[in-house]
């Protein structure tokens, strides 16, 4: 693909990108450290029509995920009609009753979903998990994209690779649609978050005003910006801080970072919160297992993405098989995220294994169990050699008016030749992810 | 000026002293340096007494090494580099990616320094980039407002650096002027105690003399705007 004049400015991007302070922090042992986020040159291509195909499953599986919500928190005909325990909802972490018959506006419960998927050796993307609460990532691509291109012009002018340029206007533009009227605020805790750096750039790109939790108050059930002016009524908030933090008199009584009464306000229907509250029931691990059969129950089609295939040590059957194949299974525990909690069954020692089994009988409904994928490698720049490391892509898909699948999306790596755990917060890296038009 | 909330303002305001800070500081630092070598330099508690930092240093070397690069102590302008992101960092919205990629620049030129065999002349590339921002800020943020809030933080900075560091009176009388000037046009509250003092003290003109104590002057520059 002459990609050459990419690894060649390699070290000219990577100063750009330390200029513009492309960075996520990490917190470990208790203390934040910031770094710059590893960044290939070498990009992750998809083909026209291979994109045509997940931009259809895509849309078609956050479709289905926001129907779901809707019912969950609503009529609950799915666990009614037994498609769904109603262990798996109610005694999922993200489930909340304070959500219990809000409807948002507009009727939307994922705005911004990161979907993430692997391509198998044998050419099938798998989906490997739904994150419709606080999906980050999409700033990475797009800031690379524009240094890539003002690096190395011809490259660009030379393929016909889709823009993916129109990111913070495609935010901007489901914002105003649920806009209940004021301003546009996107709410960040703060520097010391690990995305922040995300946080002010998609700031700067969708037009909306960076707030911290001060800058907000509530009154009369409507929220308010403090400015120098006097106060300026806010209509929508794309939030990027979890459901615990939000707001301390409905959610976690400790939490500083939250707006009191933001809950009240939202439920009034004065404001919209993306992505909504409560969200974190339909990207369960656990759940993630009944995704397929959402697509069938809602939407009446044959899911068009597959999962990864799982078991649910919860079913007898499932239980057994889990137990019997361990080493040929990656283990999730639900709880966890962020690449934390998971264990290659064969990477265990014997009595590590054991103990994995009396912790999966003990407490069947906290894992999940996969089959291994064998995802492609694809090729990394390690120092001046090409080699191939594991690689994955967040997808985002965007619902407002019309659910819009971005043309691009964030392909991470590992750095490490023997892992397939490509978390940034596991040491990864980050490639842009070029669609061809045709 | 558009909706700003006052923690926005704080923030624009202390961008600008920080900024400034480093660059007042670090310019005075490399003079310094060169006076070590056979000048007539001050001694380096002298400097800490004018800065009213406590002395922790055991000489004039270890004194520039740490006061320009020491992460962990809270006066130095490593901490003040790392607090001048900080604010930026929130505001990019308000000023722009590109104006805030100076500042990043600025810090990131610190941390290559730092690791430099000649850091007193690699920090130059520092000093540079804060030029670069204020050229920048200048030539793109639009709002009247914001763009004097934060002059009026980096010029409040400068004066009180000037007066403390006993730079002449000249030059002290220009950037108190300058500060006059800017707050009558901010969108900022002021202390009149302080704005008194300053008006007083300038009414003497460009070739004028100020008082030997110059700490009321400093209290007043430090007190005037009130966030």
């Amino acid at each position: 693909m002459g990609l050459r004049e990419l690894q060649d400015h390699v070290h000219v991007i990577n100063q750009q990108m330390a200029r513009y302070g492309v960075k996520f922090g990490i917190y470990k042992n208790g203390s934040y450290n910031e770094r710059l986020f590893p960044f290939d040159p070498i990009p992750r291509i998809i083909e026209a029509d291979e994109f045509q195909t997940l931009e259809r499953g895509l849309a078609q599986r956050v479709n289905a995920l926001n129907k779901f919500l809707a019912d969950i928190y609503a009529d609950k005909n799915i666990i009614h009609e037994g498609v769904v325990p109603e262990e798996f909802v109610y005694r999922s972490p993200g489930y909340l009753a304070q959500c219990e018959g809000i409807r948002p506006p507009k009727g939307i419960y994922s705005h911004i979903s990161g979907i993430d998927l692997v391509k198998g050796k044998n050419g099938v993307w798998y989906v490997l998990e739904d994150n419709l609460r606080i999906p980050s990532g999409a700033s990475y691509p797009l800031i690379a994209r524009s240094l890539c291109r003002q690096c190395c012009p011809q490259t660009f002018r030379e393929r016909a690779i889709r823009d993916n340029r129109g990111y913070g206007q495609a935010l901007k533009t489901i914002m105003d649609h649920v806009n209940c009227g004021g301003i546009n605020v996107i709410l960040t805790p703060g520097r010391y978050n690990s995305a922040y750096f995300e946080h002010s750039y998609l700031a700067e790109q969708s037009e909306a005003v960076l707030a911290e939790s001060m800058d907000l108050y509530v009154e009369n059930n409507c929220v308010f910006y403090r400015s120098n002016h006097g106060p300026v009524k806010v209509g929508a908030i794309y939030r990027r801080l979890s459901d615990d933090f939000l707001d301390p008199l409905c959610f976690r009584p400790d939490s500083l970072i939250g707006v009191p009464n933001l809950m009240a306000a939202y439920r009034a229907g004065s404001v919209a919160i993306l992505n909504t509250p409560g969200n974190g029931v339909a990207d369960d691990k656990g759940i993630y297992y009944f995704v397929p059969k959402m697509i069938r129950y809602y939407l009446g089609e044959e899911p068009i993405l597959q999962n990864a295939p799982t078991y649910l040590p919860y079913f007898k059957d499932d239980l057994d098989y889990t137990l019997e194949h361990l080493d040929d299974l990656v283990i999730k525990d639900v709880a966890e995220a962020g690449g934390y909690g998971v264990v290659f069954g064969s990477s265990l020692p014997k009595e590590k294994q054991q103990a994995l089994r009396d912790k999966i009988i003990e407490e069947p409904r906290r894992f999940i169990s996969q089959q291994v994928i064998d995802f492609e490698d694809l090729p990394i720049m390690d120092n001046e050699r090409v080699v191939g490391r594991k690689a994955d892509l967040r997808a985002f898909v965007l619902s407002g008016e019309e659910t819009y699948v971005w043309p691009c999306g964030l392909t991470r790596f590992s750095r490490n030749p023997s892992s397939f755990i490509v978390n940034s917060s596991q040491g990864g890296g980050f490639k842009d992810t070029w669609v061809l038009s045709h | 000026m558009g909706s700003l909330t006052l923690s926005k303002i704080d923030r624009l305001y202390w961008m600008g002293r920080y900024a400034e800070r480093v660059n007042t500081t670090l310019r005075f630092l490399m003079k310094y340096y060169d006076q070590l070598i056979d000048g007539q330099p001050m001694d380096h508690r002298e400097i800490c007494e004018r800065l009213t930092v406590p002395d922790i240093y055991t000489g004039n070397e270890d004194f520039i090494s740490r006061f320009t690069f020491d992460e962990t102590n809270p006066d130095s302008i490593y901490t003040a580099a790392d607090r001048m992101l900080g604010n930026g960092m929130m505001l990019r919205e308000t000023i722009s990616s590109a104006t805030l990629s100076y500042l990043q620049m600025a810090f990131n030129d610190l941390i290559s320094a730092k690791k430099s065999d000649c850091p007193m002349i690699e920090v130059q590339a520092m000093i540079d980039s804060i030029m670069a921002f204020r050229g920048s800020f200048d030539d793109t943020v639009e709002d009247e407002g914001v763009r004097n809030v934060v002059k009026c933080g980096w010029t409040a900075e400068r004066c009180i650096l000037y007066l403390r560091l006993g730079e002449p009176d000249r030059m002290c009388l220009k950037e108190m002027g300058k500060l006059i000037d800017r707050v009558k046009r901010t969108p900022v509250r002021t202390r009149s105690f302080a704005f008194a003092e300053l008006l007083k003290a300038t009414a003497v003109g460009d070739g004028g003399k100020l008082p030997e104590e110059r700490g009321d002057l400093i209290h007043a520059a430090e007190e005037l705007v009130e966030i």
